[in-house]
């Protein structure tokens, strides 16, 4: 178990900065999710708390105690790669013992600890196998194995489901959170998919270009993004120019309470589902201009006049296409930025 | 035109058997040579056969017992020598990306671009001033820069196709780099490895200028002793001295193969 903390790292390779002054601490026994797109630098920052990688600038310490200096095999830290990396020329049971036997632990322990920990992965008896003869699931759990035999203080988990098909995915996802609690590792979680992360996770740091947008909780990531970059990565975002009134957001979808300091130029942001939709009569309307049927919701696109036009998410499905339909929003629902805020 | 499963196979295996045969049979006629006193034109067999090629070869002045234990021992010590070298040299080559690599493994290749003996010469002087002329030693040290290139070439493929991912992982999960290297590099370059310790054997064992000029004719080795036999056109002897050759050629792999596999135990290394 470790509480690891990260002061002003910075990373560049060559011109390129891949890591701007991300200061992150992660609890101990956390599951914590570097959420965001490919390419934007979550995976080096693994390598980074992992020991694979030097940061170009800045610290690294695990309980306090600075390590940013120190070797990965001198770190707790255990990293399980997206491919999983068993050796090849290994069965099971010699990979999972491996760390084991790096640490120089007795032949009659290491026995009993790789059987052990293969009961719980629950691929009991198979440690005669090659990885070759293993479903990618299989390889997935003794990737994992391995890594928690030695009981990391941290596990760090580099987009360990991405290649898996989608009904082996949730498995997986309920089978590591379980491990996490039950050996109670610290747990860093490298993914760009939201659902996982918030699924996963007691906190979700969210990096986008380069940048550590945002730290919170699931939910606040997702109803209270905390920049424009972090409310169009969830997706979902639809934007209304307005004003901030003491302490009121002013715009053509109503008047609504917000905790933001009075400014002339404001962009609301309102999500999808935040929006509800009406038979025409009462309060603001507009028309629907484009409907799509998707099972479980609906997603509409709505227009009020010529210049504002919003993506509607519902879960009913009778407004057709050229309706009129009065157009209400959830006065907690909206989320002010400035308008300078424009993203390139 | 399309043919039917059987029949394909049918003269696929045709085809390979000819190419076969087609191989083997330069031996075999070799191996009768081998005994042959005379064998006029339009016959298809020796007319005179006699076994005083063989015993001449093997005669004990003839020096062919020395020859053949300093032929081996050249050429076990260059395959030493050269892996040592290559090893570390490809793993470089092939996982690290730095200014200059695409010349590097170029010039790698260099010595087998030219002829040898521009390449033995150039060093000759050299060695004369260091003493390792005439000496085992200064022979290997030859042989070496011609296995080298083989040797580079075929480890540094190999570390291009493994990558680095399984050292990483071995080193995150705490193993020391020796242990990295015994239990993971090792096993994983194997097949690479034994392909540049057979180049390099049989590249060594077949020299001949070069053992020559930097042996001084103080060394003798195997091609020494019976290139002179096929200039003087007693073919015979020559056949002789070939078969030994690849005798020992042959016997040579078959230790090495047998010791890696006994050592490694391992069933994946053993799949095509």
């Amino acid at each position: 178990m470790a509480n690891i903390k990260l002061v002003d790292v910075c990373k560049k390779f060559g011109a390129k900065e891949t890591l701007s002054n991300i200061a992150l601490e992660i609890h101990d026994g956390e599951m914590l999710a570097l959420l965001g797109p490919s390419g934007s630098g979550k995976t080096t920052l693994l390598k980074i708390v992992a020991g694979l990688e030097q940061p170009t600038s800045g610290r690294v310490f695990f309980n306090e105690v600075d390590y940013t200096d120190a070797p990965a095999q001198k770190r707790k830290a255990i990293i399980v790669f997206q491919d999983y990396g068993l050796f090849p020329h290994m069965t099971v049971g010699q990979n999972v013992a491996f760390g084991l036997r790096a640490r120089g632990e007795e032949r009659q322990q290491i026995l009993t600890k790789v059987k052990n920990i293969l009961q719980l992965v629950q691929l009991s008896g198979r440690e005669s196998s090659l990885p070759a003869e293993l479903s990618g699931g299989e390889k997935q759990r003794v990737a994992l194995a391995r890594a928690c035999v030695v009981e990391p203080g941290v596990l760090l988990l580099d987009e360990p489901f991405s290649n898996l098909d989608t009904s082996l995915r949730l498995g997986m996802r309920e089978f590591v959170a379980a491990l996490q609690k039950k050996l109670k590792f610290t747990c860093v979680l490298v993914t760009h998919d939201k659902e996982e992360a918030f699924m996963m996770s007691e906190r979700v740091a969210v990096i986008l270009d380069n940048r550590l947008e945002q730290v919170a909780p699931p939910e606040i990531i997702y109803r209270k993004p905390a920049t424009k970059k972090v409310a169009d990565f969830m997706g979902d975002a639809n934007y209304v120019p307005g004003k901030v009134i003491s302490g009121k957001f002013v715009c053509e979808l109503g008047v609504m309470p917000v905790n933001e300091p009075d400014t002339d130029a404001a962009l609301g942001m309102f999500q999808g589902d935040q929006i509800s939709l009406g038979r025409a009569g009462t309060g603001f309307s507009g028309t629907v201009t484009a409907r799509k049927f998707a099972g479980k919701l609906t997603y509409y696109t709505v227009a009020m006049g010529p210049h504002l036009s919003f993506k509607v998410t519902s879960v009913t499905s009778d407004f057709l296409v050229g309706e009129t339909v009065s157009v209400a929003v959830a006065p907690s629902g909206v989320n002010v930025y400035p308008l300078a805020e424009e993203s390139p | 035109m399309t043919f039917k499963m059987t029949k394909g196979g049918r003269l696929s295996a045709l085809i390979f058997y000819s190419f076969l045969a087609a191989s083997v049979a330069p031996l075999l006629s070799l191996l009768v040579l081998t005994v042959t006193a005379a064998w006029p034109y339009p016959r298809l067999s020796p007319s005179v056969l006699s076994w005083r090629y063989i015993a001449t070869v093997f005669a004990p002045n003839r020096q062919t017992a020395e020859a053949l234990g300093n032929s081996v021992l050249i050429a076990v010590l260059t395959t030493l020598l050269t892996l040592l070298i290559a090893v570390p040299a490809a793993k470089a080559l092939g996982l690290y990306r730095f200014r200059g690599r695409a010349t590097v493994k170029l010039l790698a290749l260099m010595p087998l671009m030219v002829p040898s003996i521009t390449v033995t010469m150039g060093m000759h002087f050299s060695m004369i001033r260091l003493g390792l002329t005439g000496s085992i030693l200064g022979v290997v040290i030859i042989h070496t820069v011609f296995t080298l290139p083989y040797a580079i070439r075929v480890l540094t493929n190999v570390f291009e196709l493994l990558g680095e991912r399984h050292e990483v992982q071995a080193k995150m999960l705490g193993a020391s780099q020796l242990m990295v290297l015994r239990n993971v590099t090792i096993p994983l370059i194997m097949p690479g490895l034994l392909s540049a310790a057979t180049m390099s054997f049989i590249v060594s064992f077949t020299q001949y200028i070069t053992t020559f000029l930097i042996g001084g004719g103080r060394i003798l080795t195997i091609p020494l002793l019976f290139v002179p036999h096929l200039q003087s056109g007693e073919i015979q002897v020559a056949a002789v001295y070939s078969w030994l050759f690849i005798m020992t050629t042959l016997g040579a792999l078959a230790i090495t193969q047998g010791a890696v596999k006994k050592f490694y135990k391992s069933t994946y290394l053993l799949q095509p």
